[in-house]
């Protein structure tokens, strides 16, 4: 079933939904890495929680105006105008009020939700029909998805995507460095105001298949888990853009193979699933690969203390040193030195000398920036600055 | 809308009074400490403690509810500065 779904042979309507959640998540990563990366990816939780009164408003519009009230077109419309009447609140209470961002996204989010449910309530006692089913908007209701909402999903996410292709170097220089964006001529505002835009058309195109409480997951958990592969942005940008599309795909034929499972969750977990790995097995970034340099830098001071510790002919008490210096073959069980202990052992104290000397002579200051108590003398002095300084070795005190 | 759309009665306006004056009094801290969303995380986050705490208990009692929302609420705050300090 599984094996069928991932294939798209489940039938019209499961091939729809995980074709338009495919996109829909490669649109949503590689835009909420913008989000992520200017450190506001939560105004959009408030752009898509700001939708909810705009849907209720659309629909009693419709109704009233006599036509079909739950026309996707119109419903859309009406959400995006409450959005950006949300953004514009957010941005008013931060540039104009003493509110930091997090509570001006707080209150606008709740307060806009609130509405919009008290406005789901009221239309739920009106005496027109048809009016079931606006609850799908909160969680995605991809049962229903019709031709008409997956063309609309691909344009949306076609026009952001060009959108983004189009300002996506504005855009990072406004998030990494605003001030000189501001002063080399770049409209700071109005690239801050496109960058959530496209946050908020990613939101309205995805109501309908991941539901506007869960969008904000799909903006952000995809750009995160890319965070953990690489330090460049366009790398960053197309890893999301990857792993958004790969969660909308899984996630949507996961939950067409099994009943009673829902899309919108299901996609999310998924992300989140890439987000547990690339948290624990990236390398370089990840947990475990922190860990294993941790363990590695360690093993190396502990043996480097533990050689000169021998050259010096001082007893060694710490455990793990000497079962580091056991399993190198340094030291025999009883903590008696091996020859090539000894050896081992001469040469750090030879390098500890010359690094003592280098960094109380004044003309290699350059150098003896570079102590760390590991490095070897030899990788960074030549052969004859070398000869130099072993001149004034002397003899060791008794 | 049918006039028995506002119904006015007290169990339910005692409540909300209740509800709203024990949340805005720690909201203070939250706001000065610029952690106004954790509220926002929290309450999205009991979903699950409730819902396990209806699956392990089978009743729908305040209880176990509240229970399994607090435990819910506890492991993400651990969660959250787990991945803020080793991601």
């Amino acid at each position: 079933m599984l094996l069928e779904a991932l294939t798209l042979q489940l039938g019209y309507n499961a091939t729809l939904v995980t074709i338009g959640a495919t996109l829909l998540g490669l649109t949503a990563g590689a835009v909420g890495t913008f989000l992520y990366v200017s450190k506001r990816a939560l105004v959009s939780d408030a752009i898509s929680h700001a939708t909810l009164p705009g849907i209720g408003l659309a629909f009693i519009a419709m109704v009233l105006l006599g036509g079909d009230g739950r026309a996707l077109p119109g419903l859309l419309i009406g959400s995006a105008l409450s959005a950006w009447i949300g953004l514009l609140c957010v941005s008013w209470l931060t540039h104009r009020t003493r509110l930091t961002e997090d509570a001006a996204i707080g209150a606008v989010l709740s307060v806009f939700f609130g509405a919009g449910v008290v406005l789901l309530t009221i239309i739920q006692t009106m005496n027109t029909g048809r009016q079931a089913g606006l609850e799908g908007f909160l969680l995605g209701s991809t049962a229903g998805m019709l031709w008409n909402d997956a063309v609309i999903l691909a344009v949306g996410g076609a026009a952001t995507l060009a959108a983004l292709l189009l300002l996506h170097r504005s855009m990072a220089l406004v998030a990494f460095d605003p001030d000189y964006a501001a002063a080399s001529g770049t409209n700071v505002r109005r690239v801050e105001l496109a960058m959530m835009g496209l946050a908020l058309a990613i939101s309205v195109v995805g109501l309908k298949v991941v539901g506007l409480i869960l969008i904000v997951a799909l903006l952000i958990i995809p750009a995160v888990a890319a965070r953990f592969w690489s330090d460049r942005l366009e790398r960053v940008v197309i890893l999301a853009a990857a792993i958004g599309g790969a969660s909308g795909f899984i996630g949507a034929a996961l939950s067409a193979s099994a009943p009673d499972l829902p899309t919108g969750p299901i996609i999310v977990l998924i992300a989140f699933a890439f987000f547990a790995g690339s948290f624990l097995f990236a390398p370089g970034r990840g947990v475990l690969a922190v860990v294993l340099r941790h363990r590695h830098f360690q093993t190396r001071v502990h043996v480097r203390q533990g050689l000169l510790a021998l050259a010096q002919a001082q007893p060694i008490y710490e455990p793990l040193t000497l079962r580091l210096m056991r399993r190198a073959g340094l030291i025999r069980a009883d903590g008696v030195a091996t020859d090539m202990g000894r050896a081992q052992a001469a040469r750090a104290l030879l390098d500890e000398r010359r690094w003592e000397i280098l960094r109380a002579d004044p003309r290699h200051e350059w150098a003896a920036a570079r102590y760390d108590g590991l490095t070897p003398l030899e990788t960074i002095l030549t052969p004859d600055q070398l000869a130099e300084l072993d001149l004034s070795l002397g003899p060791e005190p008794v | 809308m049918s006039s028995e759309f506002v119904a006015l009665s007290l169990p339910p306006m005692v409540i909300g009074t209740l509800a709203a004056i024990a949340c805005a009094l720690p909201g203070n801290f939250l706001l000065l400490r610029r952690q106004a969303l954790i509220g926002d995380a929290i309450s999205h986050v009991v979903l699950p403690g409730i819902v396990l705490a209806f699956i392990v208990t089978g009743s729908v009692a305040a209880w176990p509810m509240m229970i399994g929302a607090g435990a819910a609420a506890l492991i993400t705050v651990f969660l959250i500065e787990l991945i803020r300090r080793v991601g």
